[in-house]
Order: structure tokens, then sequence, then C-alpha cells
């Protein structure tokens, strides 16, 4: 080496800085919220289907807060969390709860999206599937087996290029009678990570992929906002929630 | 609406506590100079990756208590990059659970032909520290900041907290022991990396 110089590093790969620049904001989206409010996002539904079908299967033993392992972004899998998930959804899906509406079948369908977080893990099958309608399952712990059913409102005309459409705000409630809401929706063409903000105030990162998104936190909060991110940077679009359906549910 | 790739670091570092996205900019401009500090500081481009992480992670933790004097955010980063590989792991243990997190797709070599590159510019990095491990880690701080990160004196003290005019004398010191003018006591680099690991 002469005078000092400076050895070369290899530049990183795009893709690589891409993917830490997303973790990065996931985690300083978690760790810039309160914790105890906690929150959870997961895959999406379609807006093509005409009828929705909306299984929750969260089990596990119960404990006094349902949802203190849930997380406000996605997390990586643990090995066989997703199978797991999977598996339970599709037998909800197979045996239905007395007086419950007829739902898709789970194992006919595709999956659309997954999403974990946490000992949480969320599988959407049958997304923008017309004649199949949607079936997502939740499973976590603390919180045990149930499954709730809604109808949608039909099919909404999709989002444009780096927008993000809201289809759908279903609010449930866990054993212990904490309430939960899932939100699910379509992202446009370019959107590569959306964030929800909330009635109060707190943020939820959601999964997106395959032109849908899907989230879901404890509490009955509505979304206000979302910021979606694109090649050209981030923007912040206004959301007018629909109105939060609990009425259609069964276990 | 706004567009955080035309905001200036400072009005990022405004905006990032209620909206992550701009930290996340942040990042996206200053990433690879931050890597390339932590890469030969270290010597090791894994660990130089992760720490470029955690150089972030920890800026944001202490982004309240630094008002920026220069309109770009990299001497400040580079600042925490010199403290967050100096203390690498302590660093390491507190961003932990964090570090685990992150997808497989953004650690280790993409093909062979990157595997070849990166061993190569490892032994690289090794020769490089090897040489500037005869001067002070005081040396080394303005060697890496001014020479190989290419700060100017003045950035260089920002990054250090230190006066400009201690920048320019360490640096002189620096180049009269490499080119043999001043006694020299040998300083061993390579315990960055193994505190790290």
């Amino acid at each position: 080496m002469n005078d000092l110089e400076a050895p070369p590093v290899p530049n990183l790969s795009d893709l690589r800085l891409s993917t830490r620049q997303a973790h990065l904001v996931r985690e300083i989206t978690v760790h810039n919220r309160d914790w105890r409010r906690g929150g959870l996002t997961v895959g999406s539904s379609a807006f093509v289907a005409a009828i929705a079908t909306v299984a929750l299967v969260l089990a596990g033993p119960g404990t006094a807060n349902a949802f203190a392992a849930w997380t406000p972004a996605p997390t990586t899998p643990a090995p066989g969390q997703v199978s797991s998930a999977e598996a339970a959804c599709e037998r909800a899906a197979a045996q239905p709860p007395p007086g419950a509406p007829p739902r898709v079948g789970a194992g006919a369908s595709q999956v659309s999206l997954v999403d974990t977080r946490g000992p949480f893990t969320l599988v959407l099958f049958g997304a923008n599937t017309p004649t199949q309608g949607v079936l997502m399952c939740v499973r976590g712990p603390s919180i045990s087996p149930s499954s709730h059913m809604s109808q949608s409102n039909g099919s909404l005309p999709a989002p444009g290029p780096g927008r993000l459409t809201l289809d759908r705000l279903q609010g449930e409630t866990a054993d212990n009678g904490q309430p939960y809401t899932i939100a699910e929706g379509s992202i446009g063409s370019g959107v590569t990570a959306a964030t929800l903000t909330l009635t109060d105030g707190s943020k939820v990162v959601a999964t997106t992929g395959n032109g849908l998104f899907l989230a879901w936190w404890p509490g009955s909060a509505v979304v206000t906002s979302a910021t979606l991110t694109t090649s050209t940077g981030a923007t912040t679009q206004s959301i007018i929630s629909p109105t939060r359906d609990t009425g259609s549910s069964g276990n | 609406m706004p567009s955080f790739s035309e905001a200036a670091d400072p009005e990022l570092l405004t905006m990032a506590g209620g909206q992550p996205e701009a930290f996340g900019e942040l990042f996206k401009r200053h990433s690879r100079s931050v890597y390339a500090y932590c890469a030969r500081r270290t010597g090791n481009l894994d660990l130089a990756e992760d720490l470029t992480s955690v150089v972030f992670l920890e800026a944001f933790r202490r982004r309240r208590k630094v008002k920026l004097s220069n309109a770009s955010a990299l001497p400040w980063l580079l600042g925490v990059a010199n403290n967050v590989v100096r203390n690498a792991a302590r660093s390491a243990r507190r961003y932990r659970s964090a570090l685990d997190r992150i997808p497989a797709s953004a650690n280790g070599a993409s093909s062979e032909e990157d595997a070849l590159e990166r061993f190569r510019a490892q032994e690289a990095l090794g020769r490089a520290l090897e040489a500037i491990s005869t001067l002070t880690r005081a040396e080394q701080d303005v060697v890496l900041l001014v020479l190989w990160s290419d700060l100017t004196y003045a950035d260089a003290a920002t990054a250090l907290g230190i006066p400009v005019g201690t920048v320019r004398s360490r640096l002189a010191s620096a180049r009269a022991k490499f080119n043999g003018s001043a006694p020299a006591t040998k300083t061993t680099t390579t315990p960055l990396i193994e505190e790290a690991q």
C-alpha cells in the first residue's frame, strides 16, 4: 500500500441494501410506538370476490393479554410456523361451526400471501380468484381457536399506480374479550411497502405482495392514512375506512 | 404529497420520528458509505453489513440528541459508526434481536463470482489494516475518515467531536509514521473483529 491508499470495498447490491432498508424501517416502526398497543399485519383479500370468507384460527393457551406477543411489523417465521398455520386454517375451513355460512375450500385454493409477526401467522388463500372468495387464517398463542365469516361489499376498483385501496375492515374479539381488527385491500403497481396509520396514532406495517396487503392489530382503531413506498420515495395517502364489519362472524 | 427523496438530510432526521420511511431514505443515501467505513475498520465484509444496520438503528435512537451542522448527515453517521465499531460486541448485543430479524436474502454472497470478489476484497482489507496497525487508534480514526472515506477535515472533526486542528495534527502524525519518519508502535486492529464475533 502506498501513501495510506484506501482499500477497495465491493459494492453492496441494490437488493441487499433495499432489504436492509426495509428491515430498518420496520424495526424503527416497532420501537417508535407503544409496545402495549402492539399490532400485527397480515395478508389480504380480493377485491374481485363477490363473497369473501374470513376464517381466523387463533390457537394456544389462554393468557391475560392475548396479543402480548403481537408485533406491528412482520417478522421472519420460525421453522414450521407457516405450514402449521396453513394446516390449522384448512381444518377450520373444513369444519365450519354450527350455523355458520359455508366457506371456501382453503385446501383447493392457493396461498396468496403469508405474514408472520412473532408467533402469529396469517395465511391468505385464494385472493384474486373471482369465483372462490378468500380465506384468511391467523394462528398464534394465547387465543383459543375461533373462526369468523364476513361478506364483502363486492368488487372494488383496483388502485392506481403507487396507491392503495382498503377493501374491508373486519372487527373480531378474542376469547378474553379483547377486540382486534383486520384490514385487507389492494396495492397499485410500484408499491413496495405500506404502513397504515390508525385513528389512535399507532402505525402498523402491512405485509404486501401479489398486489395485495393485509394487516391486523389489537383494538378497534380504524385506518386514517397509509404511507406507501415506491421507487421514487414515500407518499402518504389519506384513507376513508369502510364500516368496521362485526356483525357476520361466527365461531 | 411530500417526497423524501427531495428532502435534505436534516429534514429527514426531523421527520423520522413520525415517519420512519424518512429514516429509510437516509439509509438509502448513506448506507454504502457507512458500510465501506465499517468494512475498512473491521476487515470483515459480513460483519460490516450487520454493523451498518446497527449504525442506523443506533443513529435513530440518538437522533433527538443531534443537531446537524452540515447539510449531509454522513459525518454524523460515520461518527456513530466509529463508536459502534469501537464497541462492536456491546452494539451487537443491544441489537441482537433486530439483527436476527434481518431476512436471509440480505446476507452472504449471492453467487460464486460474488463470493470470490468478497474473498479478494477481504484479503486487501486485511493487508490495509495491517499496514495502518502502526498508527494509534486516534490516528487510524482520521485516516479512516479523511483518507479512506473522503471526509473534509471539518467533517472528520464533526464525526469525531474534536477540533479541526487536532484532525490535521493526527493526520500529519499518521503520514509521518507511515512514511517511516517517526517512531511507530504497532497497534493491533484485529480485536475489533474478534470482539464483535
